[in-house]
């Protein structure tokens, strides 16, 4: 398989005018201007293979943004070299353009007043789709989208869920190489969600390559086997998504059911300790660093009669919770 | 180019107008009330003074500079600014740039689109009115279409290069828009006649783009330019749209390498 994306070394600072607080900080500032510069990416590399399905997470402002404009031709890096398809988007904006797609979950890009069919209609002329593609887009996406009971609304009259889906359908009507999806899920509720997953996991499997960030682990853990955790303007994870926890984590839960009658104290091996008890049930927190688990269960079968004894990684939520707070060591 | 997705693009814009009816009806009435503050104002300068033709104008020519100033005024003004700024600062300009069109092009189709509409539905009962009861005249000559057009281009161009500075600024527009439109109105012609102004303002007036916009397809209207004088303003013109273009492109380039796209 072909690198569709080969990111090299991207970094961008923005120059932004310092605020000074009250009316006197406002009036100084008509004089006297001092800029911050934020450097939003710091030195990102990366590569994305044809038909990939990446996830892109990390805490509001870690970058996610600044790097997907960069890569749909929105934004210039400061330094560094991003091609997409071959092309270098924000240099050859317009050709790019032709053969990606893009979703603003935040923002849409159908026309406010009009129906939703006429945005749609117009899109064909934009991307000079034929006929008979525009024909079978759509009528495949109406279906799975669900679509079909708005299509002649004015757009502004549609609730965010019904707005966001057509956004996706106006994305991928022109059969785009790729696609990038900034939070297409934000504020959906369930049904909505699930549409647009199964929307997705079709498109994906009919070969274009999907590029998403979202801060909702479930649309990660279901749609995307590759996860890139960005934070601070850098990447700092960047692998399989089942892999996570095995490889971040320093920590493995045992959940452990005592025979009656229960012990008392419960003595355990160095890092590993008691979190919760309830009776006979308990539960260990195993740090394997220090320790392992194989030892800690052999531990507790020498000295406990146990009912049933099983090891729980912490989610992959917690895991990258744990990332945003304390970063990767 | 996609010529059949520009004209999607007009077709949009008319569509989105037609569904404020309020708006345009509002639009309809507000250059008759215009038009007869201009009236009044000029027969009364008329009647005090003491030659019935003031500055190469008798009156009736007058009323039809007046009339015809401001159908022009009703297609050149135009809410570039505006919509550039909102689209800058909601961001919303991202779902035009990640489109195989170029955003110079589109917000001309747009504006186009807009100005057309605004012209036909809004202004013919205004255009009827003048030529029926006011009784202005025709225009002296057809080359005032093709001048009106080359006007429209260059105060298009200028409109264009001002709204580009939305890009820079995350403050308003609203000064340096009606910095452009009161230098505009004065200095182009549109309220009075060039001629009404000392002869060194009109020398300077003469070098700047604005009256390609007003005063030159104004003149080939009344008849006080013909022959190869209209043909030499509209080679005037021509060259402010060259030069204009050039500018602007230019600068539109220069912008996109630099543009920061706020929000997200």
């Amino acid at each position: 398989m072909q690198n569709i994306i080969e990111v090299k070394n991207v970094k961008k600072e923005f120059k932004t005018l310092k605020k000074k607080a009250g009316l006197k900080g406002s009036l100084k500032g008509l004089f006297s201007r001092e800029y911050i510069v934020k450097r939003a990416l710091k030195g990102v590399s990366f590569e994305v293979k044809e038909g990939e399905f990446v996830g892109m997470i990390g805490p509001n402002g870690a970058g996610k943004s600044t790097l997907i404009k960069v890569l749909t031709g929105i934004l210039t890096p400061s330094a560094g070299k991003a091609t997409v398809l071959g092309y270098v988007p924000y240099e050859q904006r317009q050709e790019y353009a032709q053969n990606m797609g893009a979703v603003f979950g935040q923002r849409t890009q159908l026309w406010w007043d009009l129906p939703v069919k006429d945005t749609f209609d117009l899109l064909k002329h934009i991307y000079q789709i034929p006929d008979k593609v525009y024909r079978e887009n759509m009528r495949r996406f109406v279906d799975v989208l669900g679509l079909d009971k708005y299509m002649h609304q004015p757009v502004r009259k549609l609730s965010l869920g019904e707005r966001m889906r057509c956004d996706l359908a106006a994305s991928l009507l022109h059969d785009p190489k790729i696609v990038f999806l900034d939070e297409p899920t934000i504020g959906l509720d369930v049904e909505a969600k699930f549409r647009i997953r199964e929307f997705l996991k079709e498109r994906n499997k009919a070969g274009t390559t999907v590029i998403l960030t979202t801060h909702d682990m479930g649309d990660i853990e279901e749609l995307c086997p590759r996860m890139i955790i960005i934070d601070k303007g850098g990447i700092v994870y960047d692998g399989l998504t089942a892999a996570i926890t095995h490889k971040i984590s320093n920590e493995r839960a045992l959940v452990i059911d005592f025979k009656e009658p229960s012990p008392g104290k419960i003595s355990l091996p160095k890092g590993a300790k008691v979190v919760s008890r309830e009776g006979d049930h308990a539960v260990v927190n195993i740090n394997i660093r220090k320790t392992d688990v194989a030892t800690v269960i052999s531990h507790i079968l020498k000295h406990y009669k146990v009912d049933d004894i099983a090891t729980e990684e912490p989610s992959i939520e917690d895991t990258v919770r744990k990332i945003y707070r304390e970063g990767v060591r | 180019m996609r010529l059949g997705a520009y004209l999607g693009l007009i077709e949009n814009c008319f569509k989105t107008q037609l569904t404020y009816r309020l708006n345009l009806l509002v639009e309809t009435v507000n250059p008759f009330v215009g038009l007869a503050i201009m009236w009044f104002v000029w027969k009364a300068i008329y009647a005090s003074s003491p030659t019935p033709v003031i500055n190469g104008y008798a009156f009736p020519a007058m009323i039809t500079y007046a009339a015809i100033s401001s159908i022009i005024n009703s297609y050149t003004w135009m809410n570039t600014e505006f919509d550039v700024q909102n689209e800058v600062k909601s961001g919303s300009i991202v779902a035009i740039l990640i489109k195989p069109i170029s955003y110079p092009i589109y917000r001309f189709a747009v504006d186009t689109g807009g100005t057309t509409t605004w012209l036909l539905l809004t202004k013919l009962p205004i255009i009827a009115f003048a030529f029926a009861v006011l009784g202005i005249s025709g225009p002296a000559s057809p080359l005032f279409f093709l001048s009106a057009f080359l006007g429209f281009l260059v105060n298009y161009l200028m409109v264009f290069l001002t709204a580009l500075w939305c890009f820079w600024t995350v403050g308003d527009v609203w000064g340096i828009r009606f910095a452009r439109q009161m230098i505009s109105n004065v200095v182009s012609g549109a309220l009075v006649p060039l001629t009404f102004f000392p002869v060194a303002l009109q020398n300077v007036f003469n070098l700047l783009p604005f009256q390609a916009v007003f005063y030159a397809p104004l003149s080939i209207y009344i008849g006080t330019v013909t022959g190869y004088a209209a043909l030499a303003a509209m080679a005037v013109q021509l060259a402010w749209i060259g030069v204009l273009f050039v500018i602007t492109y230019a600068a539109w380039h220069f912008t996109m390498r630099r543009v920061v796209v706020q929000g997200g």
